[in-house]
């Protein structure tokens, strides 16, 4: 099948990769343009492992084809952090202990900074619904919505 | 997981839309959540996806006396963004804020729900309880369908469109005709395993103080089409609200003895049958405090 030239923007990076139409998105990022900060887990839309913003878009990378990005702006996990100085929600998921093997962060990281985004003061139930689509194996969620209240206490949005 | 080859096409008109899907194996592809499952498992190999998520002729939402139009390549979180919808359509914002989960909502459309309409989609009793109008295009021109036409008795495979609609046909826009019921609402019983429905009801009322004169019930989650509870609307009709409850669990077995109700390993077939008086009676509940 033709190759598309896809253009598209990763964590401020401009970018142009070659893809056969049935690339995902999430393989091109990860295995053209070596951004591995999304995982893929079910590759079925379920997991969230994938998930980045597109054009500020909370979406699953795996349930998008990469010729769908065309000049967009993708966001990463991989791009919260100035340099060696981590985004202060990556600070709160070390603070309380958010993470485990980790696999899920990248994914819980970007949910959680959209939520903020929208709400800088939510409740533990807000902060459930906004993470629906993201599973973690590992932590049993409490430390994570711990994580995603600290975030937004350092923010100033809680009391 | 890699699917099978195919071409890709963004068509930015509607006229280069319906000449790229009248080939034999393109296919219309909108948020992509259920057919790029599909095509990704090979369950499905289409020759050409035809992009319409941004078309703009399938975009927006308009309101008049008549009613809503929604564009079919609308977002479900775009339309819980609008207030026209939860204000004009209470049981469609209900059952759009079930859906899935946010990255779902923020790619999936009304369009691709109500024509791949999986077994426990949330939209398709919505629109069935609504009487929606389809507006749909195609080679031939414009048409209009009744949504209850459009859900046959015979569906295709698990990970086909249970709509009869043929993959030539584009459906650009649903009109929610303006309605004097009392209220209405949506509510259903999550699924453990896949997150759809299990079993979820629409219903929308019509109240003469305490009385139900006129009660509309669709279901979702028992088999690949949403049906309607006819049984236990004719129950109802002309009793007290007080009594909605206890008819609905009575009379919802009626309405699904000539159903072959799905089971899988996580939720029986008698599950969902058992649930079906409950859920629709949390359904009529909700409906009955919330003003269309
Ligand atoms: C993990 C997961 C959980 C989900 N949970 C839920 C849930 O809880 N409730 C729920 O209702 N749904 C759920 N879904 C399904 C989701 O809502 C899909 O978005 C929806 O079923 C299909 O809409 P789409 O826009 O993604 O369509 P697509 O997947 O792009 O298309 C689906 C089918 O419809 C056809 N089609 C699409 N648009 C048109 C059009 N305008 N005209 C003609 N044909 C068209 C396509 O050709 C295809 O055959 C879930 C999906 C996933 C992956
Ligand atoms: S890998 Fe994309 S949702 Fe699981
Ligand atoms: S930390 Fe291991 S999956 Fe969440």
């Amino acid at each position: 099948m033709a190759e598309h030239e896809v253009e598209l923007t990763v964590d401020g990076e401009a970018a142009s990769v070659a893809v056969e139409p049935r690339t995902l998105l999430v393989h091109a990022i990860r295995d053209q343009l070596g951004v591995t900060a999304p995982k893929i887990g079910c590759e079925t839309g379920k997991c969230g492992a994938c998930t980045v913003t597109l054009d500020g878009t909370l979406v699953k990378s795996c349930m998008l084809l990469a010729v769908q990005a065309e000049g967009g702006t993708v966001r990463t996990a991989a791009g919260m952090a100035d340099g060696d100085e981590l985004h202060p929600i990556q600070q709160a998921f070390r603070a309380t202990h958010g993470l485990q093997c980790g696999y899920c962060t990248p994914g819980m990281l970007l949910a959680a900074e959209r939520l903020l985004a929208d709400q800088p003061n939510p409740s533990r139930a807000e902060i459930r619904s906004a993470l629906k689509g993201n599973i973690c194996r590992c932590t049993g969620y409490q430390h994570i919505v711990d994580a995603i209240e600290r975030a937004a206490a350092d923010a100033g949005g809680a009391p | 997981m890699y699917p099978a080859p195919f071409a890709y096409e963004r068509p930015t008109s509607l006229g280069e839309a319906i000449t790229a899907l009248a080939a034999d194996d393109a296919r219309v592809l909108a948020g992509g959540h259920s057919l790029l499952t599909a095509v990704k498992s090979r369950a499905t190999t289409p020759g050409t996806l035809v992009d319409v998520s941004e078309l703009p002729s399938l975009a927006g939402v308009d309101r008049d006396d008549d009613g809503l139009w929604i564009g079919a390549a609308s977002t479900y979180a775009a339309l819980l963004a609008d207030e026209r919808v939860a204000t004009v359509v209470p049981m469609l914002a209900d059952a759009l804020a079930s859906i899935g989960d946010p990255q779902i909502r923020n790619r999936g459309t009304v369009g691709g729900n109500l024509v791949q309409a999986d077994l426990g989609a949330d939209l398709p009793p919505v629109a069935l309880v609504a009487d929606a109008v389809l507006t749909i295009h195609d080679e031939a021109g414009e048409h209009q369908r009744e949504i209850s036409d459009l859900y046959g008795e015979e569906v295709g495979a698990d990970h086909e469109p249970a709509a009869g609609l043929g993959t030539s046909a584009l459906l650009t826009g649903v009109e929610f005709p303006a309605s004097d019921a009392t209220g209405s609402a949506y509510v259903r019983r999550t699924h453990p395993a896949t997150g759809y429905a299990t079993v979820g009801v629409a219903a929308r009322l019509w109240l003469d103080g305490d009385m139900i004169e006129e009660l509309r019930l669709g279901a979702t989650g028992l088999c690949r089409r949403p049906i309607r509870l006819t049984a236990v609307e004719s129950a109802v009709r002309g009793q007290s609200i007080e009594d909605a409850a206890s008819l609905a669990t009575a009379h919802a077995p009626a309405d699904v003895t000539s159903v072959d109700v799905h089971d899988d390993p996580n939720v029986s077939g008698s599950f969902r049958r058992t649930i079906l008086g409950t859920v629709t009676a949390a359904a009529i509940d909700r409906a009955s405090g919330v003003d269309e």
